[in-house]
């Protein structure tokens, strides 16, 4: 075991050091949780955030389906549903409704994102980094077999970035455009006049139809198809499932909550990723098309 | 031989009675006589009448016959041949006159001889031949009475009218309501629409306002210039027969469609340069969208602008022209028909019922061609993505699935 302990570490990333202040490790342990048989969960997300998530689908779904439906009114589907909803004047009724919800949340969405940044001066996880482009190149390359693993993962992958990022900027587009719409009358005496409403028409429909795909295809696809993930609605993930989803995240909860008998703050750490790895190893080593390139010995050797 | 002597001698005894029978009608008119003449209704007796051989137009050719009715209002009695001249009805009179058919008239009490004969009887010629008539309270009653022989043979537009805006007000007591004379004529009656004014003159008897304000639009004044055949004139937009109320609720429903008929017209509309994407801009926008789909799903009650709520509906004018209520300078104040405060902004913040180019609105024809090009892209990125991680994913879980059994056999084989 020393031999292939010793060929992996080539292939693990640079430590990723981080300074941490008492406040983390607090945070640290109370959210590495375990359950009264003993097993363990990160807790994931908090109540607050799983409701906001509970409005998000119920608005987003009524928006979408009665937004189309004005849209494809034309249709059998689209009829069918404006007929269920009482004619296209009590859906578009429903589609204010549901917006008030989409824009009361956002709102909340946004004091809670101030008030970490401003108040808590905590923020920074959800925010496009370097690190997401080379784990998207290596998650690629990974599935090609052209790489001995898949990136560690923080908090968020990138996968759950470029989701909610399509989310919000598509939410801001159609916030924008839907009150546009909303008051044409009021608004026009103040905007621009010639393109402001055939504009905002025309993006509110095509982002809703991005905005749509995307969930289908990008949100089903990492959230529900590839692995049923339900962090989201229960707020907790196995370790198990840490491991694989968000190994280094999970590395820095368990080295932090470590620290908190430290008595001077604040502490560097090192992130260290050696129980990720021996799991990863473990699954590796029946793959051998991915290993070729990387460690064909290892395997040979784990093998035996 | 003998047979053949018999044939020919019936023959020519037949064409011998036939042109005797045929030379002694009067073939100038033949209106009253027919070739078997009905006998009288009832078999009343009756003074054998000495006109026996003489037609309606013994009597009802002299110019000076009139009718009085019991009001003391007349109606002329002459009939002018002239009249029926390039008529569609060469019927005999009979076919329409079916209560006044018998000789003389029986319900006319006032035919005694005097009235025509008195210079026979030895009194003066009379200037006026004034027979009373007490059949009929007036010359309205005698209209609608022979109006309902036009059922014999057109029944089909008897049905139509009779869903109609026209009869309804007739049945509610209006008895100058149209009838079919009164559009069609009674002795002249010609094909209606010939020429095409015809048709608004005809309704100008009755809707003057109306008329007046739809000869100075764009339509009628074309229709009455240049006889134009394609313009509408009233009966495109409100039928011929089957008149319906431009207040019921049907008929707002219908309109958009009405209009799209011919402003969706490519053929048509390059005739006069007219754009046919007023149809679907209309339809791809706000007003037409809720009107269509309302109107699709059944509900009358259509409560957003309509093409002639904007437009106007008999003063339809040009865009282009100033008394154009669609006249830039105007919008605001049509816009204001609903949107009661809105500014001047409020109208030009659209593109009219024009399709975006690059020159009219470039902001909008871009966002237009990035969304035709960002999606596909963004989805195909997104699909292939995909499909690589998960052919990753499902490879792996069968390797994994196939090790563990293999493990597990080797285990239980070694086991045994």
């Amino acid at each position: 075991m020393e031999k292939s302990k010793a060929e992996h570490s080539s292939f693990a990333p640079p430590a990723v050091k981080r300074t941490i202040y008492y406040r983390d490790a607090v945070e640290a342990v109370n959210r590495l949780h375990v359950s009264s048989i003993g097993k363990r969960y990160v807790i994931r997300f908090s109540l607050g955030q799983r409701i906001e998530h509970f409005v998000l689908i119920f608005s987003f779904t009524v928006l979408a389906i009665t937004g189309l439906a004005q849209s494809y009114y034309n249709t059998l589907p689209g009829g069918f549903i404006l007929s269920l909803f009482g004619g296209i004047d009590t859906s578009r009724q429903v589609h204010h409704v549901a917006s008030l919800f989409l824009g009361i949340l956002s709102l909340y969405h946004v004091a809670i994102f101030v008030d970490g940044a401003f108040v808590h001066r905590r923020f920074g996880k959800m925010l496009p980094a370097w690190s997401d482009v080379t784990d998207a190149i290596q998650t690629i390359k990974f599935s090609l077999g052209l790489a001995s693993r898949r990136p560690h993962f923080d908090r968020y992958s990138f996968e759950e970035k470029v989701d909610y990022w399509a989310l919000v900027l598509g939410t801001i587009i159609m916030g924008v455009t839907g009150i546009i719409q909303m008051f044409p009358a009021q608004l026009t005496l103040f905007l621009p006049a010639g393109w402001v409403i055939p504009v905002s028409r025309t993006l509110h429909f095509w982002q809703a139809i991005l905005m749509v795909f995307a969930v289908l295809i990008w949100h089903s696809y990492h959230a529900v198809i590839k692995k049923k993930n339900l962090s989201i609605f229960n707020g907790n993930m196995t370790v198990e499932e840490m491991k694989e989803e968000h190994p280094l995240e999970l590395a820095y909860l368990e080295q932090a909550s470590a620290a908190i008998e430290n008595k001077r703050w604040p502490l560097e750490i090192e992130i260290q990723l050696e129980n990720v790895k021996e799991t990863e190893a473990a699954i590796q080593i029946k793959d051998g098309s991915a290993e070729e390139i990387a460690s064909k010995n290892h395997i040979e050797g784990s093998v035996e | 031989m003998m047979r053949n002597r018999f044939f020919t001698l019936l023959l020519v005894s037949f064409l011998t009675f036939g042109w005797i029978l045929f030379s002694s009608t009067n073939s100038t008119f033949v209106l009253a006589q027919e070739a078997t003449p009905t006998p009288a209704p009832t078999a009343s007796p009756k003074v054998p009448s000495p006109h026996q051989t003489g037609d309606c137009l013994g009597c009802h050719s002299n110019p000076d016959m009139i009718g009085r009715f019991a009001d003391g209002t007349t109606m002329s009695l002459y009939y002018d041949p002239k009249e029926h001249e390039g008529s569609d009805h060469i019927d005999g009179c009979r076919s329409c006159h079916d209560a006044q058919h018998d000789y003389p008239h029986e319900n006319s009490q006032a035919h005694s001889c005097e009235v025509c004969h008195s210079q026979i009887l030895g009194g003066n010629s009379p200037s006026e031949l004034v027979f009373d008539i007490t059949s009929y309270p007036d010359k309205r009653a005698v209209d609608m009475d022979i109006n309902a022989s036009c059922h014999k043979c057109h029944e089909d537009k008897f049905q139509k009218i009779s869903d109609s805006e026209h009869t309804r007000v007739l049945e509610q007591g209006n008895r100058y309501a149209p009838i079919c004379v009164d559009c069609h004529g009674s002795h002249n009656i010609t094909s209606p629409n010939e020429p095409r004014t015809k048709i608004a003159e005809m309704c100008s008897k009755c809707h003057m306002s109306v008329y007046t304000t739809y000869a100075t639009s764009v339509h009628g004044e074309a229709l009455a210039t240049e006889s134009n055949p394609d313009v509408p004139t009233c009966n495109s937009c409100h039928g011929s027969h089957q008149v319906e109320g431009p207040k019921h609720v049907d008929f707002r429903a219908d309109s958009v469609e009405l209009c799209g008929n011919c402003h969706a017209d490519q053929n048509l509309m390059d005739q006069y340069g007219v754009s046919t994407k007023v149809f679907q801009t209309y339809l791809d926008d706000f007003h037409g969208r809720t009107v269509d789909a309302l109107h699709k799903a059944g509900d009358v009650k259509i409560t957003k602008a309509t093409c002639y709520d904007c437009h106007g509906v008999h003063n339809i004018q040009s865009p282009e022209n100033e008394l154009s209520s669609v006249y830039p300078a105007n919008l605001q104040e049509t816009c204001q028909q609903c949107h009661t405060e809105v500014g001047i902004t409020f109208p030009q913040a659209w593109l009219s019922h024009y399709s975006p180019t690059w020159e009219d609105a470039p902001l909008l024809f871009a966002v237009i061609k990035f969304y035709k090009f960002f999606i596909p892209a963004v989805m195909g990125v997104f699909v292939v993505y995909i499909a690589v991680d998960a052919r990753r994913r499902v490879a792996d879980k069968l390797k994994k699935y196939s090790t563990k059994s293999v493990e597990t056999s080797e285990s239980q084989e070694s086991g045994k």
